[in-house]
């Protein structure tokens, strides 16, 4: 099998996923109180009989169920994602559009930031595993994995923010700052390519305390898998000849021990995306950042069933769209799986 | 052995407060869900080990009666997908074909949603509950379970004893509860101890968002969540719950790599 039919074969699976989630939430909206009337237009819908029967018509909602469910799939192409009642009826879609970006600021820096902690801890515990930093690399690390997103974010506002005042609280950068134009979407980055640089600055300064929650809890995922996937490495063969060769220590761990040992990270990034997700509900929640965490927050709390339906949706898209990435990183760096 | 430990700690308090609301007898110093026992806001002393909330309860008290919901919710999840997984899984490893391929699928779609999305999705549905939370969990948890079963399941499936259960003329169904279960359990398992921590951290953060016990019935995701309003004046009060589900999960974390080593299955 060449990469590009295993690319093809991994994105057709892909979709495939996808339209097995938008079936469960088709489901959903159908069981969400008793009509699907209160899935598009949220809990209050009884209170506007002309919307109920413009969406009865609209959604073919007299149809039977396979043709709501066409109907209901060609919406969501349409980016229609139904109006939501926590947000005084705006559509979910341009709710998405502004909250999403700024998710994907503190997401990227708490990837950078799992990453960095996760391959540095995890070559440290190898490399003296068993030793007293093996040991309390991982206290560090079982102490964040098995806590709740919200106590780390709790503990990180009450030290940094409320005792030692080293980094603001809430929203996703100064409000009284000029806001950049929306180019890439991305505020930190539009800031950035238009020169808005205190925006930049403060964008930073609100964005290192959530996405430091949101790594804690999740770097010692990488840490476990690093250290033994290390140790496993290096008791192989090719270690032994590396040595053999005379190679020194140096160069027989980090260039044939580490870079062998890295592939098996690459299968943990659903796990790290699907954590990271999740994490930010409570973690932007706490830091009151406006991005989708806090929305999904908000829209539980007013039962609005058409953003947590529709955030259901982009979740899984993210998680999808990174399975897919990791998978053709895996085939790219192992060849074993490209040719397999 | 540390995780053990814990581990028996937690599980020993939640049958002492099973039993005590049996036979009706309190065994904390006060009633959880009586107010001003103590002052308002008061810091951690001698009297109210984990200080008292704005409403004068004792957060010690209130901790110890929540302790039971949290570990009957880990164990009820886990179990029932250990036992949906290892039938399900283990009988598509041995029939195979269509029903094997429809398993993995479904199983990579419900991989593809976040487990607290889900379950927030679920519960918004069934509406909230512990026990709604504990279906809508359960709904979650067992393909895993199913692929793990189905992993082991292929293993053992051309040992020589499952060949000769089956010349023996033992039906399909037999040879699946008798013999391919059975030596598939203790590998699920270590996993399933491993689990029932992670559980509790999902089941902890629904509960913060309001969906499992409704105040004023204590529990610990829910308390954090209460408490986090007063992080200023009293920063221990969201800090305390906190610190207890992470203790509690890491209990099955140590205890599941325990088991793991002693019986060197991975």
């Amino acid at each position: 099998m060449n990469i590009v039919q295993y690319v093809l074969r991994r994105i057709f699976l892909a979709i495939f996923v996808l339209l097995g989630v938008v079936a469960i939430t088709f489901i959903l909206s159908h069981s969400l109180g008793g009509d699907p009337v209160v899935a598009w237009l949220g809990r209050t819908a009884g209170s506007h009989p002309q919307l109920v029967e413009a969406y009865r018509i609209k959604y073919h909602l007299m149809d039977p169920l396979w043709v709501q469910f066409y109907y209901y799939i060609t919406n969501l192409l349409q980016g229609n994602l139904g109006l939501s009642p926590s947000r005084g009826f705006m559509p979910v879609s341009m709710v998405i559009q502004e909250t999403l970006p700024l998710t994907i600021q503190i997401a990227s820096f708490a990837i950078v930031l799992t990453l960095v902690l996760g391959i540095l801890l995890g070559v440290l515990s190898a490399k003296y595993h068993h030793k007293l930093t093996d040991r309390s690399i991982r206290s560090f690390y079982l102490a964040g994995i098995s806590s709740p997103p919200f106590f780390i974010a709790i503990l990180l506002l009450i030290v940094f923010t409320l005792w030692l005042h080293l980094f603001p609280n809430g929203s996703a950068a100064d409000p009284s700052l000029a806001q950049p134009h929306p180019i890439t979407w991305i505020p930190m980055l539009d800031s950035l390519i238009e020169l808005n640089f205190p925006y930049f600055l403060s964008s930073v300064e609100h964005t290192i305390l959530p996405s430091l929650a949101l790594a804690l809890g999740t770097f010692g995922v990488i840490v476990r898998v690093l250290r033994s996937s290390m140790l496993e490495v290096m008791h192989s063969n090719y270690i032994r000849t590396a040595r053999a060769k005379g190679l020194d220590e140096q160069t027989v761990f980090f260039k044939h021990g580490l870079r062998n040992a890295m592939i098996s990270v690459v299968t943990l990034a659903s796990l790290v995306v699907t954590w990271m997700m999740t994490g930010t509900i409570f973690v932007e929640n706490i830091f009151a950042y406006p991005g989708i965490g806090q929305y999904v927050f908000q829209a539980l709390a007013a039962q609005d069933y058409p953003g947590i339906l529709a955030t259901t949706l982009v979740f899984a898209l993210i998680i999808v769209l990174a399975n897919l990435v990791a998978d053709v990183l895996y085939a790219v760096v192992d060849p074993q799986i490209r040719l397999g | 052995m540390a995780g053990a430990i814990i581990v028996f700690c937690f599980v020993g308090t939640s049958i002492a407060v099973y039993v005590s609301q049996l036979i009706g007898v309190r065994i904390t110093p006060y009633n959880p869900l009586q107010e001003n026992v103590g002052p308002v806001l008061g810091a951690p002393s001698l009297a109210h080990p984990f200080g008292t909330d704005i409403l004068g309860r004792d957060v010690f008290s209130r901790i110890v009666y929540a302790t039971p919901g949290d570990f009957a919710v880990g164990i009820v999840v886990i179990g029932c997908s250990f036992l949906v997984g290892a039938v399900i899984g283990s009988y598509a490893a041995f029939h195979g074909g269509l029903l094997d391929e429809a398993l993995m699928r479904v199983t990579d779609i419900f991989f593809a949603i976040p487990a607290l999305v889900l379950a927030m999705a679920i519960g918004l549905a069934l509406g909230p509950g512990i026990s709604n939370m504990t279906i809508a969990l359960t709904i979650i948890w067992w393909p895993p379970y199913a692929r793990l079963a189905r992993g082991e399941a292929l293993k053992i499936a051309h040992q020589n004893y499952i060949e000769a259960a089956r010349l023996s003329g033992l039906g399909s169904l037999m040879v699946l509860f008798k013999h391919v279960i059975p030596n598939i359990t203790i590998t699920m398992l270590v996993y399933a101890t491993l689990d029932v921590g992670t559980v509790i951290l999902v089941y902890s953060g629904l509960s913060y968002l309001g969906l499992a016990v409704r105040p004023p019935l204590p529990d610990w995701g829910q308390m954090v969540s209460q408490y986090q309003d007063w992080m200023i004046a009293a920063p221990w009060l969201p800090l305390i719950p906190g610190l207890i589900i992470a203790l509690g999960v890491i209990g099955f974390s140590l205890l599941g790599d325990g088991i793991r080593d002693a019986l060197e299955v991975y």
